[in-house]
């Protein structure tokens, strides 16, 4: 069931941004063509910078976009009759929201790199990127086990403060929900006391408590799994014993 | 063994009362009309049978067990509002629908789209609210449920297409199943039920037999509705 | 599907009473395979239960008999057919006769009105 909920909401997303990465391929594209021919004066270069940066930040707004308005929409709207017809436990509903906002998520950094990645091989001579290509090979030489478990460490805390961010937003959802009116200012109003608390917690008790804070792993990845796991939890409660439709 | 038995239901939105005490008890094969004016408590009975509210008190049960994603395999619900993602086609639709429900019958659903004409490639979006309103009864129609819960099927619908509707709804009929229509318009379905069941502010104030509620009454559901609930 | 029946009398009734008719007037024959109780309740467009206990019902006076597997069959001959075209027409009579009565005519003054009726030329 899981399987099925995260299928169908991958497809709803992909209606949207597929069309949106495909712009933004071809932009990139053309845009780099423009630098390798050395036309990169004159109105048309410029239209064409300002619509590719537009068109990035846009994919990047678009994926969040998606993201709320899929968990919203989809469970919190009428489509919500549906969705909580199906012979699935709201645990699994959420989760399946989940999973597709990480896997967005990442496509969304995926396109953006691959858009990046093109400019540079399309725009460089090839002189260029046999050079940039061997300051690569020696920057990786330069580099050992430690700075690479460094790196992979940063990157999965940032995933991890990803997804404790997106269940923020749903818990946000989910109590305005229990408002009939002025749902986005109740929405906005939660998460930013909650970001404000938790920032405030997390000085207050690890800073004072915990000296070697900044070094310990297990606390970082703590002080946002935690939190995460609160906000589902109360996404949880809300959607399976508060729910009302209207 | 009773599609549906509550006892004690009740359902309170803060101070206000929804549902008060409710006993009711619904036997498979038979095709049950809930009328009562707007605000009685209809469409907050079938929620809770559908498990998209749950109960302040009492309890309520489908086929033996409270309501949970099991009973949600059983019971096939038609709410009165386009519930469909419309970005999706019928021919989209019929596959979800067998993806997450076993009992879906994707030739009953073909034949129906069939009959009225409908273009199984035409996004929701594009559809006239009257189509919309026959594909949603199709899709819940097609399945082989113990308990359908109909929140005004025939509502925003013209007349032919009630016929429709109402023919559909004998023709599916099951004798192991529980039609549970909830509709203000009594006159156009009264032929259809087997029993039916007056919710008045909450509570219920008659559960009967249609045709020994005619033979004690001497009028037709919908008179005997209009003098119980005359305002 | 046409409004066959009025609501306020129920309808199983006068299913009995339509099917009488049908017999009486040879659209149903003796021993005649009768339609199932599906295609009936889809036919006049009323609930198969209602179909059923009208079936159910004429079995009671005889009117009908089911085979297990055969399906139900009509059980009548000629001087039955006789004896319903009376009934019916006896409660037919009964109806007249109580709507004239509410108007305020005895039933005296009734039979004289039916014996002067005349049908409406043109």
């Amino acid at each position: 069931m899981l399987g099925k909920l995260v299928k169908y909401d991958f497809k709803a997303v992909a209606k949207i941004m597929v069309p949106i990465y495909l712009v933004l391929i071809v932009l990139s594209a053309v845009f780099a063509l423009l630098l390798r021919m050395r036309l990169d004066n004159g109105i048309i270069f410029t239209l064409l910078s300002t619509a590719l940066s537009t068109t990035m930040i846009g994919s990047g707004i678009g994926t969040l976009f998606c993201i709320a308005s899929r968990f919203n929409k989809g469970l919190l709207k009428n489509e919500g009759y549906l969705s909580f017809a199906l012979p699935v436990r709201t645990s699994t509903h959420i989760l399946a929201k989940l999973i597709n906002a990480v896997i967005w998520s990442v496509t969304e950094g995926a396109a953006l790199f691959v858009s990046i990645f093109l400019i540079v091989v399309i725009a460089s001579s090839s002189a260029e990127l046999v050079q940039m290509f061997r300051e690569l090979m020696d920057f990786f030489g330069l580099i050992d086990k430690d700075i690479i478990l460094g790196i992979l460490n940063a990157l999965s805390i940032m995933v991890t403060e990803l997804i404790a961010s997106i269940c923020l937003i749903y818990a946000g959802y989910a109590v305005a929900h229990l408002f009939d009116r002025h749902k986005t200012l109740i929405m906005a109003g939660f998460i930013l006391t909650v970001i404000v608390l938790r920032s405030t917690i997390v000085s207050e008790v690890l800073y004072n408590n915990y000296l070697d804070f900044l070094d310990n792993q297990f606390l970082w990845y703590l002080q946002s799994l935690i939190p995460a796991a609160l906000y589902l939890v109360l996404t949880w409660y809300i959607l399976d014993r508060r729910l009302n439709l209207e | 063994m009773e599609t549906m038995l509550c006892e004690g239901l009740s359902k309170k939105y803060g101070r206000k009362t929804a549902l008060n005490r409710i006993n009711l008890k619904l036997e498979e094969g038979r095709i049950i009309g809930l009328v009562g004016p707007n605000g009685s408590g209809k469409t907050t009975l079938i929620k809770l049978a559908s498990r998209l509210l749950v109960p302040t008190e009492g309890t309520i049960k489908i086929c033996g067990e409270e309501p949970s994603e099991n009973t949600k395999a059983l019971v096939s619900y038609l709410p009165d509002r386009s519930f469909l993602p419309d970005w999706m086609n019928c021919e989209e639709l019929m596959e979800m629908y067998g993806d997450f429900f076993t009992d879906f019958d994707r030739e009953r659903a073909l034949g129906m789209l069939d009959n009225l004409h409908i273009d199984l490639g035409m996004p929701i979006k594009k559809m006239s609210k009257g189509t919309v309103d026959k594909v949603q009864l199709i899709l819940t129609m097609s399945r082989h449920a113990r308990l359908y819960l109909l929140d005004e099927p025939i509502a925003g619908v013209d007349p032919a297409s009630r016929d429709y509707i109402l023919n559909t709804i004998i023709s599916n009929y099951d004798e192991q199943a529980t039609v549970l229509i909830s509709t203000h318009l009594i006159s156009d379905v009264e032929s259809v039920l087997d029993e039916v069941i007056f919710l008045k502010e909450g509570e219920i104030y008659l559960h009967r037999n249609s045709d020994e509620l005619r033979e004690e009454t001497g009028k037709s559901i919908d008179e005997y509705f209009r003098e119980v609930f005359r305002c | 599907m046409p409004r066959l029946f009025s609501e306020n009398v129920p309808i199983y009734l006068q299913l009995i009473e339509l099917f009488k008719i049908s017999v009486i007037t040879g659209v149903y024959r003796q021993n005649d395979r009768l339609p199932p109780v599906r295609e009936l309740a889809e036919q006049y467009g009323v609930n198969p239960n209602t179909v059923q206990r009208a079936y159910s019902e004429l079995e009671r006076e005889g009117l009908v008999q089911s085979e297990r597997t055969s399906g139900r069959f009509l059980s009548i001959d000629a001087s039955g057919i006789e004896e319903l075209r009376k009934q019916i027409s006896n409660q037919y009579i009964g109806e007249l006769f109580e709507r004239m009565r509410r108007i305020g005519l005895s039933p005296d003054q009734i039979r004289q009105m039916v014996n002067d009726w005349k049908e409406e030329e043109g």
